[in-house]
């Protein structure tokens, strides 16, 4: 008979690898794709700054895990993981950009409400608030960093390349520990800090990158991430601060919303520009309905 | 034992991680531009002295430096595939490597034509109404001189100025050289009744031939701005 915290781990397992596999090329697909680095020493670079981000600040997302599901059990804790992972799922599968962190956020807000637990309505706005706030803020970052580095008339083409190169590297490590810490932090949470679930964690962090990033980091890395080196230290700089800020005041924030909204700003900073409208609102729209879809079933649950 | 092929290793990735991709494909591009330089050398003097034993042994010359010129651009086209270089500017990159072949392929077809108007007993393709010509072919080949020249310069430059600088000088080369074409078609064209229809094609095609050597040193200065400003800024 498999016991309710066997699947709150297997939970926390499965979760961490999806995301950590599908997230990996968001973070070091554009190191990836500029040549900057193997996809071997991309792959470590991610992973690492998923290990570090958990282990270093993990544990302050315990917080909002408490706040949008309060007096958590091993029943709710799995329901609201394997919630999110299906959700997960489903979005790999029909190939809509579904992020776990706002499914699973929805997921927490619908078993409360269901099971009609103390759920802090205060943080929950400020969730939602920051959710709608902060593609506004990652795209007119973006837009005003590019713009000022557009002015910026290199003297040394070579020692430019060579210093956003460096930053590029950088920065993907960050990208990678703000998810560590926010997102993956979020999720062991929802499972306890236990020595148990963080060691699973660790080894999903792992896991995951070698099976279910491959595909991914292709895609986005030849074609998604076909960024400037400009373009992509602006969108990466600006979601990795956002996601930081939101991870100090433990607020769960998705690192594909602020880096889609990014590349979005990096994009119509551009005098000329060719804008694929149906691309963006699917994504916008993604962004509605993942914390919906998990609320929803949550609450029917 | 462990520690040194550690430290080997480490070396070797501190090494790959300076590396600049572009840059070093701006290296390769360079080696065929010299050959390039050397091929429109020898274009002059077969011009310049179109006897049987100076066009056979310039020929020779050019037809090796074309051979090395199609080596050179394969094992490039590899490195970029392969390099730390931005997958949005691969495209500009493989562009300026084949126009820089195209260079060398064009002097050789050149030299090929030259070569084998001379076979035929009609002075080389030159009569007293060909003069004119001849003059243009070398103004031509002059120009093509500088502009790869410049080239040269820009491949090496650091600065986005000087490159931008070079641009603009390669591309008022360019005009120079439609200019001189157009005159000679136009002279051609006043002396077609004069010359062998074979006299009238061999000067077509080097006309446009030149022209070609000219267009792809604009191409490839225009290349180099855009890949320079592309990843800089």
């Amino acid at each position: 008979m498999v016991q309710l915290w066997e699947l709150v781990s297997a939970g926390v397992f499965l979760a961490v690898a999806l995301v950590s596999g599908n997230n990996l090329s968001a973070c070091v697909g554009t190191a990836i794709g500029s040549g900057v680095v193997s996809r071997r020493f991309g792959t470590a670079l991610g992973v690492a700054g998923y290990v570090v981000g958990l282990l270093a600040q993990g544990s302050s997302m315990a917080a909002a895990a408490q706040a949008l599901l309060p007096h958590q059990s091993d029943f709710t804790a799995s329901a609201a993981l394997f919630i999110t992972v299906a959700i997960f799922i489903f979005g790999i599968a029909a190939r809509v950009p579904l992020s776990l962190t706002m499914s699973l956020v929805g997921a927490l807000a619908g078993i409360s409400v269901a099971g009609r637990l103390p759920l802090n309505h205060a943080f929950a706005l400020t969730v939602v608030t920051t959710w709608f706030l902060a593609p506004v803020l990652a795209i007119v970052a973006t837009f005003m960093l590019f713009r000022v580095l557009s002015t910026f008339k290199p003297k040394d083409v070579w020692l430019t390349v060579r210093i956003y190169k460096a930053l590029l590297i950088g920065l993907s490590f960050f990208t990678a520990y703000t998810l560590g810490a926010n997102t993956l932090g979020l999720v062991v949470a929802i499972g306890a800090f236990s020595p148990l679930n963080i060691s699973l964690a660790v080894s999903a962090a792992v896991i995951g990158p070698i099976y279910f990033s491959r595909a991914q980091l292709r895609r986005v890395g030849r074609d998604f991430f076909s960024l400037r080196y400009s373009n992509a230290l602006v969108t990466l700089l600006a979601s990795t601060v956002l996601v930081e800020v939101a991870t100090l005041f433990a607020i769960p924030l998705s690192n594909t919303q602020t880096l889609s909204a990014g590349i979005f700003g990096a994009g119509v900073s551009y005098r000329h520009k060719y804008f694929s409208s149906r691309s963006f609102f699917v994504v916008v729209a993604s962004w509605v309905a993942a914390p919906l879809l998990g609320f929803a079933i949550g609450l029917i649950l | 034992m462990r520690l040194h092929a550690y430290g080997k290793l480490l070396k070797f990735k501190i090494k790959n991680f300076l590396a600049i991709g572009e840059k070093e494909t701006f290296a390769e591009i360079l080696e065929i531009i010299r050959l390039a330089e050397k091929a429109n050398a020898s274009l002059s003097k077969m011009l310049e002295k179109p006897d049987r034993e100076t066009l056979e042994i310039e020929n020779e010359d050019v037809r090796l430096l074309e051979k090395k010129a199609d080596e050179i651009t394969f094992r490039i086209k590899g490195d970029i595939e392969n390099g730390a270089i931005s997958s949005n500017i691969l495209d500009n990159l493989l562009a300026c490597v084949d126009a820089a072949d195209s260079i060398v392929d064009n002097c050789y077809y050149v030299s090929r034509e030259l070569n084998r108007m001379a076979g035929l007993r009609l002075d080389g393709g030159r009569s007293e109404h060909t003069v004119g010509l001849d003059a243009s072919l070398t103004k031509m080949l002059k120009l093509a001189a500088d502009a790869l020249a410049m080239l040269e310069t820009s491949l090496t430059s650091d600065g986005l100025e000087k490159i931008l600088e070079l641009r603009t000088d390669v591309q008022r080369i360019e005009e120079e050289g439609d200019n001189i074409k157009d005159a000679g078609f136009d002279k051609l064209y006043a002396i077609a009744p004069l010359v062998h229809y074979l006299q009238f094609m061999h000067f077509s095609e080097l006309l446009h031939k030149f022209d070609d050597i000219l267009d792809a040193c604009e191409d490839i200065s225009d290349l180099i701005v855009t890949i320079t400003t592309s990843i800089s800024r």
